[in-house]
């Protein structure tokens, strides 16, 4: 046996020895006397310092008393954390301001009658801090969302992180002309002037009118910019400079929040 | 014997080849998140309390407000949404006797926001004639200091204040909106 030969049968038996090779194999408590029904999937501060997203699963996920099952759903957050909200840059960056939880209590969303599915939510009572709840389902729908409550597929990375913007940060919509809209400068106005004369949106300004199915006409300071609040798609993109302003303005308001401004703003993309 | 001893070594570089290879794989495997760990969120420890509040609205057919209701309304302990600098449609306005403590948006609860499926906008929008939400108020600051909230109100995209209520002996008492406080305190 050649010295080579040797040193890698060494690591060899020294890597089985230490154990080094075995699958990490979930070992849970036994069944829940939870006390509560929100636990942390990627927490880093205190609920009363943080933006806290709770992600609720649909009964279809099986029982959450189960493990594998729960392990499951609890896949479905990771990938949701990493692949939806982790691919905006401004979520991203200051992740450590963000908490994800979720829930061990089933909600169910099924096809309804009328435009929305019907949503049966599970008991929020423990979730009460959450800035926004979504309840997550496996069957493919047309979705609704309710002020801070949203459904949703876990893969329709783009919708979550939408909805999340309306319900943490309080960003309108900014695209014509059947959306929500409300006065958020530095980036939608309730008038053209307000929109010309706010030296808050004078790096970016390029006001265009959204003129809104209820008969009010909207002003956006980023003209016709791709961002997350005014366009869809498969990719989740970033904010524009006025979304961020509101959405740094949020998160100053976290006590000890350390905030890391995007390098990268709309149309541009990050990564 | 030199053959044997290769052979033994090319059997032991194999077995570390299959034992890496499981081991990436096992790490491929490994849950970002252990649903094993069950940490629980917080609760309080000390005597921070919400306002959790349950209205019914109804709107007429021009989009105003012509009817508040809290079918529910309870003070209970725990933390609140952050709801510092967050704009909105609407507005929530807590106040104490002497000023107003807190002020945020909240989304127009009568918008119903749709997923579009035409991939060119994230959504549509439908306008609820008749529509239950909830709203989770904070009744202390971040660091658990009270902030003496014992009026809450509510209003529209106009401005108009559509609700009114004060909070007395840990209960939420609606209150018509003349009948409250003057406008210097909610408006």
């Amino acid at each position: 046996m050649t010295r080579a030969h040797r040193i890698i049968a060494s690591v060899a038996l020294g890597l089985l020895a230490a154990g080094g090779c075995t699958p990490a194999t979930p070992v849970g408590p036994p069944p829940q006397s939870f006390g509560t029904s929100v636990f942390a999937a990627q927490v880093t501060k205190h609920p009363n310092e943080a933006i806290d997203v709770v992600l609720a699963p649909d009964d279809d996920y099986g029982d959450m008393n189960d493990l594998t099952a729960r392990q499951a759903f609890v896949d479905q957050v990771g990938i949701l954390i990493t692949s939806g909200f982790g691919m905006n840059q401004a979520w991203n960056l200051n992740s450590d301001e963000v908490n994800f939880w979720y829930m061990t209590l089933s909600g169910d969303v099924q096809p309804g009658t009328g435009t929305c599915p019907s949503v049966t939510w599970p008991s929020l009572t423990d979730a009460a801090f959450a800035e926004v709840i979504v309840l997550l389902h496996p069957n493919p729908l047309r979705d609704c969302a309710w002020g801070d409550r949203v459904t949703s597929e876990p893969t329709s990375f783009t919708t979550i992180v939408h909805e999340a913007s309306h319900a943490v940060f309080g960003l309108p919509d900014e695209y014509c002309c059947d959306g929500g809209y409300w006065n958020a400068p530095p980036i939608v106005y309730s008038t053209e002037a307000n929109c010309l004369n706010d030296a808050n949106n004078s790096a970016w300004r390029q006001c265009q009118s959204i003129p809104s199915v209820t008969g009010t006409t909207w002003w956006r300071s980023e003209d016709s910019t791709c961002d997350i609040m005014a366009c869809g798609g498969s990719v989740v993109m970033e904010y524009g400079p006025g979304d961020w302003a509101i959405v740094e303005q949020v998160f100053s308001g976290l006590p000890n929040a350390s905030i890391s401004a995007p390098s990268v703003f709309a149309p541009n993309t990050w990564p | 014997m030199r053959k044997a001893s290769r052979t033994i070594g090319t059997i032991a570089f194999l077995l570390l080849l299959v034992l890496i290879g499981w081991w990436v794989v096992g790490r491929g495997r490994q849950p970002m998140i252990s649903a094993a760990a069950l940490t629980p969120a917080p609760t309080p420890a000390d005597n921070r309390q919400i306002a959790s509040l349950t209205f019914s609205i109804t709107s007429n057919g021009a989009g105003e407000v012509i009817g508040v209701t809290m079918v529910e309304g309870a003070i209970l302990p725990g933390y609140a949404p952050n709801v510092l600098h967050r704009p909105g449609a609407w507005t929530v306005v807590l106040a104490s006797p002497t000023q107003e403590v807190l002020r945020f948006g909240i989304p127009d609860p009568r918008l119903v926001r749709v997923e579009g499926g035409a991939g060119d906008v994230p959504h549509t929008s439908t306008f609820l004639l008749e529509v239950e939400f909830d709203v989770t108020l904070p009744l202390a600051d971040p660091q658990g200091n009270d902030l003496g909230v014992t009026a809450i109100g509510l209003l529209d995209e106009t401005g108009r204040l559509i609700f009114v209520a004060s909070l007395r002996e840990g209960e939420i008492v609606p209150f018509p909106p003349r009948e409250f406080f003057g406008p210097a305190l909610i408006q």
